[in-house]
């Protein structure tokens, strides 16, 4: 687990890449899929309207 | 197309101090260096050779809004090209403008500059050599992002985002001496691919 | 605006989202496990190859994504059909994403590996070049109101874009051998080793999960945009 974590004396390099790897994606997918979500629910109170 | 180009000069050249003010501009760019950097002959001699190219780059650049824009907002531009139906003539003619107002000082001073800034006389051939073809590109460059982005009002720095990675080769081999045939054949290249793209950017606009 | 997507075509987009984001999570995690702990460190490099196993996934994925921009750009000028528009659009921000995320871990392992943070040779230039490429574009869709014409000039532009990149390559390339003799080859992967291809596989596929992902989301965003569009539009 400690080899995990230090990566061999490189674990600033690899852990930040990796980071900001992930956090970069999630952030990417998370503010499309709001703004979906937001699509979809002018959509349903335009449809809610309607009927 | 001398009656169109004849016009467009005119209006440009209006205000007759423009070459004052454009050598101006040229000059004080690069009296930013010694300022700058210090009064070493050595490295100004060098960076001279770099920074002229952002003085001429900024030039053509800043002002690209005023080749077709004037025109297009007058609503003179479709008059025009109802005069002139093939768009090229009204291209190279806007083109030629632009050069001879934002670029044609530079060459004027730049015998006086070169001296300035310790330039030796072969260097300055070459340096002319490559400034010149470098210039006639980017223009090429210019028009043909401006026929594209006509209507955009104020979009300037835009607009150099997308030109100044365009503007990149002509600089990368601009400061190296031995490379006024690859500018000649860049300027070659941007000159056909402006033909093309800023009669389509024309046609954008005015149909 | 018709988009000319069969609602079948739709209906499977939208019906594939689930599964898209747990096949990614799965591959996410196989490729964390493979690259993190399953591979042995390099024996120049030590641990600080394993950023390669995100480092370039994430490169392949900014240039495929141009190439799909500037593809379906000139498919859209031969076609006219605006689903090719719509795909450029929605790709622009994941390549642009990508740019940038190859370039910082790039940039990280260029530090403990090659000592420098950064170089100027032809294909970091070249990729941060491609980064501002990207950016013009979505700024250019963002700032004209006509959609119509901003398709058009957006799709002139992505087609330049794509020819200036092997000209600047070629370009920092030729300058470089003249005043850099000896350059490092940034992207030059150690030997590839089996045991090596294997992080490397699975973390290609799970990015690519996830690029699929988040563009048929951006899809959808399109569809249910123009929906709304022309439900307003019939009011």
């Amino acid at each position: 687990m400690n080899e995990l974590i230090s990566m061999g004396g490189y674990a600033p390099f690899i852990w930040s890449a990796y980071g900001f790897f992930f956090i970069t994606i999630i952030i990417l997918f998370i503010t499309n899929f709001l703004r979906l979500k937001k699509r979809e629910e002018v959509l349903n109170k335009i449809n809610n309207n309607r009927d | 197309m001398f009656a169109l180009l004849k016009r467009d000069l005119y209006l440009a050249l209006y205000s007759s101090s423009s070459f004052f003010y454009t050598s101006s501009f040229f000059i004080l760019v690069l009296i930013i260096l010694p300022f700058l950097f210090g009064t070493n002959d050595v490295q100004l001699q060098v960076l001279f050779k770099g920074i002229i190219w952002i003085g001429l780059s900024l030039s053509i650049l800043l002002t690209m809004e005023r080749i077709f824009n004037a025109d297009y907002e007058d609503g003179n531009l479709d008059i025009i090209i109802q005069r002139y139906p093939s768009l090229e003539t009204i291209i190279i003619s806007k083109f030629i403008t632009h050069w001879i107002v934002y670029c044609l000082p530079l060459f004027i001073i730049l015998p006086i500059l070169s001296f300035l800034f310790y330039v030796s006389l072969d260097s300055f051939f070459l340096i002319f050599l490559n400034l010149f073809f470098g210039s006639l590109g980017m223009v090429f460059i210019v028009t043909f992002v401006s026929a594209l982005t006509l209507g955009a009002k104020r979009t300037i720095f835009l607009k150099a985002v997308i030109v100044i990675p365009l503007f990149v080769p002509f600089l990368i081999f601009g400061t190296n001496l031995e490379s006024w045939p690859i500018l000649l054949a860049l300027s070659m290249m941007s000159f056909v691919l402006s033909m093309y793209v800023s009669a389509y950017g024309l046609r954008l606009y005015v149909e | 605006m018709n988009l000319r997507l069969t609602n079948k075509q739709i209906n499977i987009i939208e019906k594939a989202n689930p599964f898209l984001i747990v096949s990614t999570i799965v591959a996410f995690t196989f490729g964390l496990y493979f690259s993190l702990l399953q591979s042995p460190p390099d024996y120049i490099q030590g641990d600080s190859m394993r950023i390669m196993y995100i480092h370039v996934p994430s490169a392949w994925f900014a240039l495929m994504a141009y190439t799909i921009l500037a593809g379906s750009s000139v498919l859209w000028f031969i076609t006219r059909n605006p689903i090719f528009s719509i795909i450029a659009r929605s790709i622009a921000q994941i390549g642009m994403i990508f740019t940038l995320i190859s370039l910082v871990t790039g940039s990280i392992w260029g530090k403990p590996t090659w000592g420098v943070w950064w170089v100027w040779d032809a294909r970091l230039t070249s990729m941060l070049l491609l980064f501002f490429l990207y950016l013009a574009y979505i700024f250019l869709w963002q700032s004209i109101t006509n959609k119509d014409l901003a398709s058009k000039i957006s799709a002139a532009l992505a087609i330049v874009g794509f020819v200036n990149i092997p000209i600047i390559k070629f370009s920092v390339d030729w300058w470089n051998t003249l005043h850099q003799p000896a350059t490092i080859s940034k992207l030059s992967s150690p030997s590839i080793d089996i045991s090596m291809m294997v992080p490397l596989f699975i973390m290609t596929l799970a990015t690519f999960l996830f690029l699929i992902t988040v563009f048929f989301i951006r899809l959808r965003i399109e569809i249910l945009d123009n929906k709304i569009l022309r439900i307003r539009e019939v009011k």
